[in-house]
């Protein structure tokens, strides 16, 4: 695990101003029935909405297809991540890159967020993480899923953790982080979310594979 | 803008010109992006306690998101994330003057405008502590201090949305610091705060 300040989401070091305590502070979860109550009040007669009110029919049978749509993000990101190529040497530990950035790599680092943000975010997704992660609700495919998931920002973190990192491939790294953690947390609040509603996430994984 | 909101979100073009064209499927996909970080912003200006308060502050905000999303415009490159901040924002701030928070907290005249700037006291890091200690402070005094360090607004700016001056905010915020601070360290405000 890198040392801080490169990884804030995993100590609790005294921030070393406000804005760092303040985005450091978890996110907080709404109700879970918000859509539904605002789907009530954009229904209501009278009230100034610029989209037509559907049947309830329709409002069902779109919630179904958006909370669909959502599900097959939550899973189809998680399976992307377990078969994209990975960098790891023969002996299965991963080590940094010492391929010398292409010109798209350049392009590529200099958009990407700076290292407060990414920081910033990793720390947010991590307190988010801890909310939505339930071992209780999980079959065993799905902890293995979950399993490779953490596996993954694991070996992030090593790759971090080398010695002579370069700044740029610090920053691609840490975007990788953050992208996992969203992949990771999604997946877990969708498996919550499914638990809640007595649905298995084997049964999605089935439907969608 | 700070470097980093929880607001900034990139909304791709296809998703917005869904919402403006009346899509609700688009528009829920919008909604779940920033429920989170509309109710965590109602939340921290509210006051940890206001769970329903800050939940009618989501709901008002994606309703005028809903109802305003065709007059939205990227001009110079403003994203819609930063609209979307402000609508919210504006709700906070009118559930608090409903609720008649901000009815006894007037400017102190002369009031000193430095901020301390030492090391946190390590309760700062206590997620749990730190949202009782904010609770804890006057709305406007933690509206000011949210706007400015969690979401990178200016004195200029929060003196426009709360209809007061830069000296104001600025007083609110070195006034805040300082009570949020002995709140933290456990002991008694300064005299002058």
């Amino acid at each position: 695990m890198p040392d801080v300040p490169r990884n804030p989401g995993h100590d609790h070091a005294t921030p070393s101003d406000w804005h760092q305590a303040f985005t450091a502070l978890p996110v907080e979860m709404p109700p879970t029935d918000g859509w539904s109550r605002l789907v009530a009040a954009l229904d209501v007669p009278g009230r100034h909405a610029k989209t037509s009110a559907p049947s309830p029919r329709r409002t069902s049978r779109l919630t179904w297809l958006a909370t669909a749509a959502a599900l097959l993000l939550a899973v189809a990101l998680p399976w992307r991540l377990l078969h994209a190529p990975s960098n790891q040497a023969a002996s299965g530990v991963p080590v940094a890159s010492t391929q010398v950035a292409s010109s798209a790599d350049d392009e590529t680092a200099a958009s990407l967020p700076s290292m407060q943000a990414l920081y910033a975010e990793s720390a947010q997704l991590e307190s988010l993480l801890a909310f939505a992660r339930d071992d209780r609700l999980s079959s065993g495919t799905a902890i293995a899923l979950a399993d490779q998931l953490d596996n993954r920002i694991a070996a992030i973190d090593v790759a971090l953790a080398q010695p002579m990192l370069d700044a740029e491939r610090e920053r691609i790294l840490w975007h990788e982080r953050v992208l996992s953690l969203r992949a990771l947390v999604s997946f877990q609040s969708s498996r919550r979310w499914l638990a809640v509603n007595g649905e298995r996430y084997d049964g999605v994984l089935v439907r969608v594979d | 803008m700070a470097a980093h909101s929880s607001f900034a979100i990139n909304v791709p073009d296809e998703l917005l010109a869904a919402v403006q064209a009346g899509d609700r499927v688009a528009f829920e996909q919008l909604y779940r992006l920033f429920e989170r970080p509309v109710f965590t912003l109602a939340l921290r200006m509210l006051g940890g306690g206001n769970r329903e308060e800050a939940h009618d502050v989501l709901q008002e905000t994606m309703l005028k998101v809903l109802g305003s999303a065709s007059d939205f415009t990227a001009r110079g490159g403003s994203p819609f994330w930063g609209w979307l901040r402000q609508i919210a924002v504006n709700e906070a701030l009118t559930q608090l003057r409903r609720n008649r928070k901000f009815a006894h907290e007037v400017a102190l005249p002369h009031d000193e405008f430095a901020e301390d700037h030492g090391p946190l006291p390590p309760a700062a890091a206590d997620a749990a502590i730190l949202q009782r200690a904010m609770s804890a402070l006057p709305a406007t005094t933690r509206s000011v201090l949210w706007l400015y360090h969690a979401e990178g607004y200016t004195h200029d700016e929060i003196a426009a949305l709360m209809q007061r001056t830069p000296s104001f905010s600025k007083s609110q915020l070195a006034r805040g610091g300082r009570r949020l601070r002995a709140l933290l360290e456990g002991q008694p405000e300064p005299a002058n705060a």
